[in-house]
């Protein structure tokens, strides 16, 4: 009995099988509401690298110029859409000090001629939106803070939640290049950053491109010309300083 | 239940109680030398092969060839794990090279058809381009330099910068200079596109008014003097190119400048190192990834390491053989130089510096011997010979052009060829200080412009040459030395004739890793 048992068992078994086999693969289609989130990684859209903020500075442009473009890439979780989308970024920190001002230190998102440029265009699943800083008298010695947050609206849902607020600094001064410390980069070229030491580099040495990796020769190269070019000015007018008075400017 | 459980204990011991029966087996052993094939003659234990040319070797084999299968193979010989290139499958191998030049363990292997038995031979094989051995003549004429290559035929090949690349460099020869695989660069594709060649060999020429970058086995140009900068300098004054295992040193409008090899490079020199008041004397010495210049301004040596981002000075006596730290305090200054130049020991190697001073005050002479290679540790080593006192009568204090005898590197056990310039070469020895005269005598009018022991401790170098100018030609001789003495076999083993005044010259053999 139980032999016919288990030799049924088996049989059972190897039809369900067989039936089972024999039915169309049903592929799940995703069906959930869109939502965004600020791209993250070493480069974006345009080369940049986005991380969770980035700091601008008009130190590095030259005097005439007062408006520049931050791009921030912006992706879609879900599926494109047979038409424009709006997207729904704002300012989160209007109320704090040290806030960026819309209209005064960048281009308001809620001005008719930004409007263009917060939409997610038709069947595309990211876009670089423009962040146009103005520069301001004061950004000579301040900082100012823009956090951005991607919210709701009809078309999006909240997103991947820390993936959701991106933050651009704007200045004029003199701002420490994300690579800096990174190893064999620029640290181990001119050694710890300071506004003094980077106005140096970039009026003596005449070098300013700092969002790039350096190859071995080129770090040699601008290691041996920022000395050079230290020694020389020394002989000229003495030590150079940070702003403390204290902190000399020297390369290693 | 039970009855399964029955049979597959059944299986189980029926299994167990024949792994105990004895396996008799039906081998037969037999001598290998009778099943295996034997190889009679006809390998070599090494090769040297020509890019392109025909690399043919027909091995006799034991028994009838027919028997086996025959397959010819190569490999890097000092790189682990790299494939494998099959060069033929018969048992002649009659093959147009075209592996890349460099040294590779040949491989020649013969299976039995029926068993399956198999000999094999192994055999070093070095390939290089046409230009990879032979004499790289750094001349001057018409207002121009250029080089005429003594091939490994004889063959005198004249200008090849001009034949090959439709100009020369302007202006008189200072030297030049090889290294096998530190060079890298970029090449310009079809379509605007990059592509960077990297660890390829070079040959620099450094003319008086020029400097330019050729590829070591083609000799085309890489990089003129615009091109070769990562900021071109804003005066034009070469003193000379060296190569080290770190990099190339160019001498330029009394500084140096490194294309830095360790890591990536695009092989343009970078920027000039600080001078620090010196005068830089155009001889140089380099080891490793170090260079020993001479300051003609405080009349004593100092050092540049690639890395090193300025002059070393610091002399001492010696360095503690335990610690490497430095031992005693600096041993010359205020003195002009006589003589500097690198004892040669095999391709990637080389022994001691031999510099010969004349105090300004005292007008004494002195030989010294430095370790170059220690100038990376911040401080120019004397081997503890503390300088030598050469007499004041000693010809070599004469010398205008000098060459050490390569090989060893115990403390002065060598020989300082040299010659004032005139048609004779002599030679001192320091070790008993005593000279030898006279050594070769040229025929009357010829002028000594260089002389070289080209030697190779592994790969069995060991010719001097000497090459003179005579009416506006240059005439090369070379010749054996006698054993392991600084003597030479007279009259001269071979001689060759060109046109131009000649300045100096490389010589380039298979394995040559960098000239000094």
């Amino acid at each position: 009995m139980k032999i016919k048992a288990i030799k049924y068992s088996f049989l059972i078994l190897a039809l369900a099988m067989g039936v089972s086999s024999c039915q169309e693969k049903v592929v799940n289609r995703f069906e959930g509401e869109s939502s965004l989130f600020f791209y993250r990684g070493s480069g974006n859209s345009k080369g940049a690298p986005q991380t969770d903020s980035v700091s601008y500075s008009f130190f590095l442009a030259a005097s005439s110029v007062t408006v520049d473009t931050v791009w921030v890439d912006v992706q879609l979780t879900g599926v494109p859409s047979a038409k424009d989308r709006v997207l729904p970024i704002v300012q989160s920190n209007t109320a704090e000090a040290g806030s960026a001002v819309a209209g005064t230190h960048y281009v308001a998102f809620n001005d008719p001629a930004f409007a263009k440029y917060l939409i997610l265009p038709a069947n595309k699943v990211s876009v670089s939106v423009p962040v146009i800083v103005k520069r301001t008298a004061e950004m000579a010695t301040s900082e100012f803070r823009l956090d951005l947050e991607i919210t709701t609206n009809e078309f999006f849902v909240a997103g991947i939640k820390d993936r959701t607020n991106y933050t651009v600094k704007i200045t004029a001064m003199a701002v420490k290049p994300a690579l800096w410390d990174v190893a064999n980069s620029y640290l181990s070229i001119f050694g710890p950053w300071g506004q003094a030491k980077m106005k140096f580099i970039i009026d003596y040495v005449e070098y300013s491109d700092f969002d790039i990796v350096l190859t071995t020769d080129y770090r040699v190269y601008l290691a041996l010309k920022a000395k050079a070019k230290l020694a020389e000015y020394e002989l000229a007018n003495g030590p150079l300083y940070e702003a403390d008075g204290v902190t000399r400017v020297i390369f290693p | 239940m039970k009855q399964i459980l029955k049979y597959i204990l059944a299986v189980i011991l029926t299994v167990y109680l024949f792994g105990c029966i004895k396996d008799t087996g039906n081998y037969e052993y037999l001598d290998a030398d009778k099943v295996a094939p034997t190889l009679v003659s006809g390998i070599n234990d090494s090769y040297s092969a020509i890019s392109m040319e025909k690399l043919v070797i027909d091995p006799t084999m034991g028994a009838d060839e027919n028997l086996y299968d025959y397959v010819w193979y190569a490999y890097p010989a000092l790189v682990v794990g790299t494939a494998c290139d099959t060069l033929g499958r018969t048992k002649k191998l009659d093959y147009p090279v075209t592996l890349l030049s460099g040294t590779y363990t040949l491989i020649f292997k013969a299976t039995d058809k029926i068993n399956k038995t198999s000999v094999y031979k192994k055999s070093l094989l070095t390939v290089s381009s046409i230009f990879g051995i032979g004499y790289y003549i750094n001349k001057y004429e018409n207002g121009r330099t250029d080089i005429d290559f003594v091939d490994r035929n004889g063959l005198i090949n004249k200008n090849i910068l001009k034949q090959i690349n439709g100009d020369d460099l302007p202006g008189k020869p200072i030297r030049s200079t090889f290294e096998v695989n530190r060079f890298s660069y970029y090449v310009v594709n079809a379509d605007g596109t990059k592509t960077k060649m990297t660890f390829k060999p070079a040959v620099l020429v450094c003319s008086d008014e020029d400097m330019r970058i050729y590829h070591g086995e083609s000799m085309k140009l890489l990089k003129s003097w615009d091109e070769a900068f990562l900021e071109k300098p804003a005066v034009k004054k070469p003193q000379g190119v060296w190569a080290n295992t770190m990099g190339y040193m160019l001498m330029n409008n009394n500084s140096v400048q490194f294309i830095n090899n360790n890591g990536s490079n695009v092989g343009e020199f970078g920027y000039p190192y600080p001078v620090n008041n010196m005068k830089l004397n155009s001889n140089a010495t380099v080891m490793s990834s170090s260079v020993m210049v001479y300051d003609d301004n405080a009349g004593e040596l100092a050092g540049y390491h690639a890395q090193t981002y300025s002059a070393v000075k610091n002399a001492v006596v010696k360095a503690s053989p335990l610690t490497l730290a430095p031992v005693g305090e600096a041993y010359f200054t205020n003195s002009d130089l006589i003589y500097m130049g690198t004892q040669v020991y095999y391709a990637t190697s080389a022994g001691r510096s031999y510099v010969i001073v004349k105090n300004r005050t005292t007008n004494v002479f002195t030989l010294w011997q430095i370790g170059v290679s220690n100038i990376q540790y911040g401080y120019i080593y004397d081997y503890g010979a503390g300088g030598l006192v050469i007499p004041a009568s000693a010809g070599v204090t004469s010398g205008k052009v000098f060459a050490l005898k390569g090989g060893t590197s115990t403390a002065f056990n060598t020989v300082i060829y040299y010659s004032s310039g005139d048609n004779k070469v002599h030679y001192f020895n320091p070790a008993n200080q005593t000279e030898k005269r006279d050594l070769i005598t040229l025929p009357a009018g010829e002028e000594i412009t260089y002389i070289e022991h080209s030697y190779d401790f592994y790969y069995k170098i060991n010719t001097f040459v000497v090459l003179s100018n005579k009416g506006g030609n240059w005439v090369l001789r070379t010749y054996d030395l006698e054993g392991a003495t600084p003597d030479v076999i007279l009259p001269e083993k071979t001689i060759y004739n060109g046109t131009g005044l000649a300045k100096n010259l490389i010589y380039r053999h298979a394995s040559t890793s960098l000239t000094y």
